[in-house]
């Protein structure tokens, strides 16, 4: 490894199997930190052409294949070996991995292709997200959701959008994620307090959003997808237009949605759960030598009404059920614009040393219209800037050092029409730095972090400042033979400061239908979590089992009381002297030997949240999920077809009764939900995807425990029938090689 | 070729998203219950009419516009 910088440098290579020794066709070879692709030619080879620096990360993956992330030195001729991964499944499977979203290989991630779940055809990225064990939908409806991982939603869930922590009004209730999929690649969830190198607040986990990568080297794509179901008789509609040089790249996509009132079980519509969303993406890479630049930009904007709105303090569901289904405008409903814009230029200084820096921009406006249309209940501005800079250390392949420092500046304002205020106008200042070690010593994996974090707050008549210091460890063995055993164990803290909404809220939120009432002297709620994972996985049959402990003190509960104020029922942040969250999730994959094309698919997941402190020791906490057993029957068809039918898939999902639920609390009983997917595909000149199924099958009348509208006995949608057409109109081009 | 047809899927994508001024009826909640207004209110005579009110017999009452 030598240390001078080659100019116009070619990387080649070659990718085989590792059984057969024959070469792979179609791999896919990224270059992720500078955002380059290609896919090998029918030999298997690739070139690449650039400006590269002395050494840099790759990935090769191939279809029924375990992916590599290796370490290569520009410019060797590079021999690609790829094992067979019999468990691999194109779409659905959430694949737990090992990923460098941490800086450490000890870290366990959930990781989900997003741009290939067309089979089941999620509705939005939470609704896909909830495939993974552990993770449900809180919801105000279908298209109106965010995550919840291990019972933890909000403010506890930290949103990165790539490389860009996204603030958009996430304290609301009725405040879904507000991204759209379209041209979103991947997802990867970290449960827990244990990302404290993106920051230090995300106590209940950390959700990493990316969009997909830039179109191989001198190529381009445009890719266009449509997507029908009849509950809603909505439609998502999206173009994406991907065009790469040698050096210059860029990709540019456009969604517009629309979706009427959905239909409920009984043969009714709910009133108001009608939406219509439009916005799009642009994204340039650009990469010289030793630098390599990213810009990113998003807007959307969106209209969601707002179901089950009312003033009467003991609605009839009925009441806020229609005969006919519409999707015209109508009051209530929620006006939410969003931009989010940054910038990240990584500069590779030699083999062993690389910078990073980040510069954010986004602006929220979230307004809610009640009773007027022209004059807005609440209409809200955040605008959110932040700076970061990290630098790596790899002085040696077995141990890896990654320090950073963030600063975030966000302004919260009111518009000055607005009729009502829930929270001041208002600022916050966030600092914190951190440093993560990992270090393999002799196959016993090592990872450990420290982040110290500053919060300032301040608004007319408050001022509040929050340092907070956290830490965590984690330790990993795998072990081989005729099965490969992984076990890792971590220890990990967070702490979050309160949010604005949590200090200063005082008026009637109508979107959440409540009244909330905030508490300026909350102080910070600090988690301390342990996470045992262990795996186990053979030709035919792998296990995953994860159990996970959480102690939380100053835990900040929104908690109904026995009162209501304007007809709204009132709920109040207060903190919580002690809480012990526990659960476990476990996975059990088996593909027979007599049937390789069957994959059968089994999760568990629950979680348990009890109040342990003097006060109210052994009062369960409110919005605990309900315990899921989710199973997959998977069967793959005609896998060498150009046209024909790609996959059949059957899920059954099962809840179990939640009565472990805070005083005043609605419980929910058990309840089953069957989908139906399969797919198709014709791999010609332009490669045609058509995604057919049914959700909820047996037309099932539940109340999802995580819903907003539960208290008010609405039930989610009926059954429904739904299409997705992908359509690559000009292919992906294979490089060509020299040799 | 390829161009032409990635802008025309834009504009047609945002052509169906166009803003048009919309017209509205609206009522007001008098002493005797809801009063429908005659005819429909657009645009800034609609958001005139919410910010103002409407004056009945020296009394101002909020009008709504819009299904609700």
């Amino acid at each position: 490894m030598t240390g001078y910088m080659c100019i116009a440098q070619q990387l080649t290579g070659v990718v085989k199997d590792g059984l057969n020794n024959e070469s792979i066709p179609g791999a896919k070879i990224e270059l992720k930190e500078l955002g380059v692709a290609t896919y090998t030619d029918i030999n298997g080879r690739f070139t690449l052409e650039g400006n590269w620096p002395d050494e840099f990360m790759l990935q090769v993956s191939a279809m029924t294949y375990e992916s590599q992330n290796i370490s290569i030195t520009c410019c060797d001729f590079i021999d690609l070996v790829l094992q067979p991964d019999p468990h691999n499944m194109e779409e659905v499977m959430v694949r737990v991995e090992r990923r460098e979203l941490q800086g450490s290989m000890t870290q366990k991630t959930d990781y989900i292709e997003l741009d290939q779940l067309s089979v089941i055809s999620p509705l939005s990225i939470t609704e896909a997200l909830s495939q993974i064990d552990g993770v449900q939908m809180a919801s105000y409806g279908p298209l109106n959701s965010k995550p919840v991982i291990r019972g933890m939603q909000g403010m506890r869930v930290v949103t990165f959008l790539n490389g860009m922590r996204i603030n958009n009004q996430q304290w609301g209730g009725d405040h879904g994620l507000g991204i759209s999929m379209a041209g979103m690649e991947s997802a990867e969830v970290i449960k827990g307090p244990m990302s404290l190198i993106y920051t230090g607040d995300a106590t209940g986990g950390l959700l990493y959003l990316k969009d997909g990568s830039f179109a191989p080297q001198n190529s381009y794509s445009v890719d266009l997808n449509t997507q029908f179901e009849t509950a809603s008789l909505g439609t998502q509609n999206s173009v994406v237009y991907k065009l790469s040089g040698k050096k210059l790249r860029m990709s540019a996509a456009a969604v517009f949605s629309s979706y009427a009132d959905y239909k409920l079980p009984n043969g009714g519509y709910l009133s108001d759960s009608r939406m219509n969303d439009m916005g799009g993406k642009f994204k340039l890479g650009y990469n010289s030598g030793k630098w390599n630049f990213e810009l990113n930009y998003l807007y959307s904007n969106s209209e969601v009404g707002i179901p089950g709105h009312t003033h009467d303090l003991n609605p009839a569901p009925e009441s806020f059920m229609l005969d006919e289904q519409d999707r015209d405008f109508s009051l209530p409903y929620q006006k939410i614009q969003n931009h989010f814009g940054n910038f990240k230029a990584s500069y590779f200084i030699n083999a062993k040393n690389k910078m990073e820096f980040f510069v954010n921009h986004g602006y929220n406006n979230l307004a809610e219209f009640e009773e007027k249309i022209y004059t807005p209940g609440i209409d809200m501005y955040l605008n959110s800037s932040s700076v970061q800079a990290r630098y790596h250390w790899n002085p040696n392949k077995n141990l890896k050092l990654l320090s950073g420092i963030q600063t975030i500046l966000e302004s919260n304002d009111n518009g000055l029409d607005a009729e009502e205020r829930l929270i001041d106008d208002s600022d916050q200042f966030d600092m914190g730095a951190y440093s993560s070690l990992s270090y393999d010593l002799k196959g016993l994996q090592l990872n450990a972090v420290v982040r110290f974090d500053h919060r300032a707050v301040r608004s007319a008549d408050f001022s509040g400042d929050y340092s907070n210091f956290n830490a965590a460890i984690g330790l990993r063995k795998q072990w081989s033979g005729n099965a490969l055993n992984d076990l890792s164990m971590h220890v990990s803290s967070g702490t979050r400061a309160p949010h604005l909404s949590e200090l200063l809220s005082d008026g009637v939120h109508h979107g959440a239908v409540r009244y909330e009432l905030g508490d300026r002297n909350l102080e910070s709620e600090r988690f301390v979590q342990l996470d045992v994972n262990y795996e186990f996985s053979n030709e035919h049959f792998s296990l995953m089992f994860n159990p996970y402990t959480t102690m939380a003190s100053g835990y900040i509960q929104l908690a109904q009381l026995d009162s209501s104020i304007n007809g709204m029922d009132v709920y109040e942040y207060a903190a919580k002297d002690g809480v012990l969250l526990y659960g476990l999730e476990t996975r059990v994959h088996y593909h027979p030997h007599f049937a390789h094309r069957i994959h059968f698919e089994t999760g568990y997941s629950n979680t348990f949240g009890r109040d342990i402190g003097l006060a109210q020791e052994g009062e369960d906490l409110y919005f605990m999920p309900q315990a899921r057993l989710r199973s997959n029957v998977r069967i793959e068809l005609s896998k060498n077809k150009t046209f024909g039918f790609a996959s059949v898939l059957v899920q059954h999902n099962y809840f179990f009764k939640q009565d472990r639920v805070g005083p005043l609390e609605t419980s929910t009983d058990p309840y089953h939900l069957l989908q139906f997917g399969c797919q198709m595909k014709w791999d010609g000149n332009w490669p045609v995807e058509l995604s057919f199924g049914m959700r909820n099958v047996l037309n099932t009348s539940y109340i999802n425990h995580m819903s907003s509208l539960k208290s008010l006995g609405l039930m989610e949608p009926g059954s429904s029938f739904y299409f997705n057409l992908k359509w690559s109109i000009e292919s992906r081009n294979q490089s060509t090689s020299n040799q | 070729m390829k161009t032409k047809m990635f802008f025309a899927a834009m504009l047609l994508i945002a052509s169906t998203a166009c803003n048009k001024e919309e017209c509205y009826e609206c009522h007001y909640d008098g002493p005797n219950g809801e009063v429908e207004l005659e005819g429909e209110y657009c645009g800034e005579a609609a958001e005139d009419l919410e910010n103002t009110g409407y004056v009945m017999d020296s009394v101002v009452y909020t009008v709504h516009c819009g299904e609700h």
